[in-house]
């Protein structure tokens, strides 16, 4: 059974309609990669999965239960952690207030922290900041770590290499591959080669649509399916 | 300019504006002992319009609702306020302990009305127009101008006489020093709620998340809290503090009508 299987959703933002029947499957464990070109609709297809925009018709299973209509905060506590395309972090709280807030009960658990600690080494250095003065690739790995501070089940991250240096995002590659031991990941990526490192399967996205899903070796093979798909030339 | 900002920051930063004031006020007034007089009566005044302002500045902050009708509470508190400390009149002048029940009566009441008021006001009138700016000045506009009526028909349009305990009337005079003892007990209530607001925003798990909340409502949900719950609570906590205010500040003019708010 697929950790999460969305069917025929459908999301409308004000007038427009941007999800046109999206349907794909992401199986337990790994990095599940989303491609499709800008404005194709994937950050719209995580925003629905978390409930932060509503799609109408259609499901969204998650662990065999739909999940489509509930609130977000419902959402997040059957264990979908979220990691937005800005990073999502308060800049006015502490790097430490940043991920306690993200704890359950306002405590770590410190084979956590510790995790969290050798994953993202800067954010034990700046722990008593305020996340406004980290750098941008500080930030991301903050957002980050504020995903994995409780157990999830699955986490979903949009576009996390945006704007970062290479070195910061081969480490943050690096720290998906260690997440996705334990946590299946549904990763949006508009960076084709870091995508291709890291994901087993993935679906593409067009107008609203997955026009494409299979597995990344088979994708990653086919350079004319990636051009006609993402107008990426050989 | 970081460095000095940093710097600033760690010796208070704009917490330190007061004190920058209160010596310039120094300098320019000449004798220390109107310089006394005027500065706790002036911070006096500040704590009443603090208290009475703070709660706008939360629902402002943490829900970005314009609520023209926060003046409404402040009315509303001080002429409960007002009412309690009449109907027990004889207790004003039976002693401290029987003026101190009557007073923290009075102000409980004013709280208790400014909880209910809040919870009534943003789930009846505030939650159908959240991200909605325009209807919210029209509506609160329109909840603030009814709340005036109601004011008026039920304690009717004369200036309402304020009765004050008599351990607050009167000035404690040092030196050439007057300090007048109601503002005293202004500043001190305000000092306590300060430092009380202090504690909830910066050591609670509840003012972490409001924190969190002015900043990033969304990111507040995506990790498993109930924003709608927390827009609640500060809202009602916001009209309990205006009522509260409305009620020092009643005790403070003595004579009050249905605008004091308004004004």
């Amino acid at each position: 059974m697929s950790l999460l299987s969305i069917r025929d959703m459908k999301t409308q933002i004000g007038q427009y309609h941007v999800l046109h029947g999206v349907s794909f499957e992401v199986p337990e464990g790994g990095v599940f990669i989303l491609l499709g070109r800008n404005g194709a609709g994937k950050t719209t297809t995580l925003r629905s999965i978390m409930g932060l925009w509503q799609p109408s018709p259609g499901s969204v299973m998650f662990q065999g239960r739909d999940i489509a209509g509930l609130a977000t905060a419902d959402i997040a506590r059957l264990g979908i952690a979220y990691v937005p395309e800005n990073m999502g972090i308060f800049g006015g709280l502490t790097v430490e207030e940043n991920l306690i807030l993200a704890t359950a009960k306002g405590r770590f658990d410190p084979a956590r922290l510790r995790r969290i600690y050798d994953l993202f080494p800067a954010l034990e250095k700046f722990w008593t900041k305020q996340a406004w003065s980290l750098s941008g690739g500080q930030k991301q790995m903050l957002s980050v770590a504020r995903a994995i501070v409780e157990p999830r089940a699955l986490i979903l991250i949009d576009e996390p290499t945006k704007g970062l240096a290479p070195s910061i995002v081969a480490a943050m590659g690096e720290a998906f591959r260690e997440i996705a031991q334990t946590t299946t990941i549904l990763l949006v990526e508009q960076n084709f080669n870091f995508a291709k490192s890291l994901g087993r399967d993935m679906a593409v996205i067009d107008d609203g649509r997955v026009v494409h899903s299979g597995t990344m070796a088979d994708f990653a093979a086919d350079a004319d399916l990636q051009g006609a798909l993402l107008g990426l030339s050989a | 300019m970081d460095k000095f900002g940093e710097i600033l920051h760690r010796f208070g930063g704009v917490n330190l504006l007061p004190v920058a004031l209160a010596a310039i006020a120094f300098v320019l007034i000449g004798a220390p002992s109107s310089w006394v007089t005027l500065t706790v009566a002036g911070l006096a005044m500040g704590m009443m319009v603090f208290l009475m302002a703070s709660g706008l500045s939360l629902v402002f902050g943490l829900m970005d609702v314009l609520n023209f009708g926060h003046s409404a509470f402040i009315s509303f508190g001080a002429f409960i306020a007002a009412s309690i400390l009449a109907a027990l009149g004889g207790w004003l002048d039976g002693g401290v302990i029987l003026a101190s029940a009557a007073l923290a009566l009075a102000l409980v009441g004013a709280i208790t009305f400014g909880l209910a008021a809040g919870l009534f006001f943003e789930t009846v009138i505030i939650r159908p127009v959240y991200r909605d700016h325009l209807r919210q000045i029209l509506i609160t506009m329109g909840a603030l101008i009814v709340s005036e009526q109601v004011i008026l028909a039920v304690w009717g349009g004369t200036p309402f006489t304020v009765p004050r305990p008599a351990f607050l009337e009167g000035a404690w005079i040092i030196g050439d020093v007057s300090i007048e003892i109601y503002r005293l007990f202004a500043f001190a209530l305000g000092a306590v709620v300060f430092l009380g607001l202090m504690v909830l925003l910066n050591r609670t798990r509840i003012g972490l998340l409001i924190r969190a909340g002015v900043e990033n409502r969304e990111m507040v949900e995506a990790l498993g809290f109930k924003i709608n719950r927390l827009f609640i609570g500060v809202f009602m906590l916001g009209s309990a503090l205006a009522a509260l205010g409305g009620a020092m500040w009643a005790g403070y003019e003595t004579l009050i009508t249905p605008a004091l708010g308004a004004r």
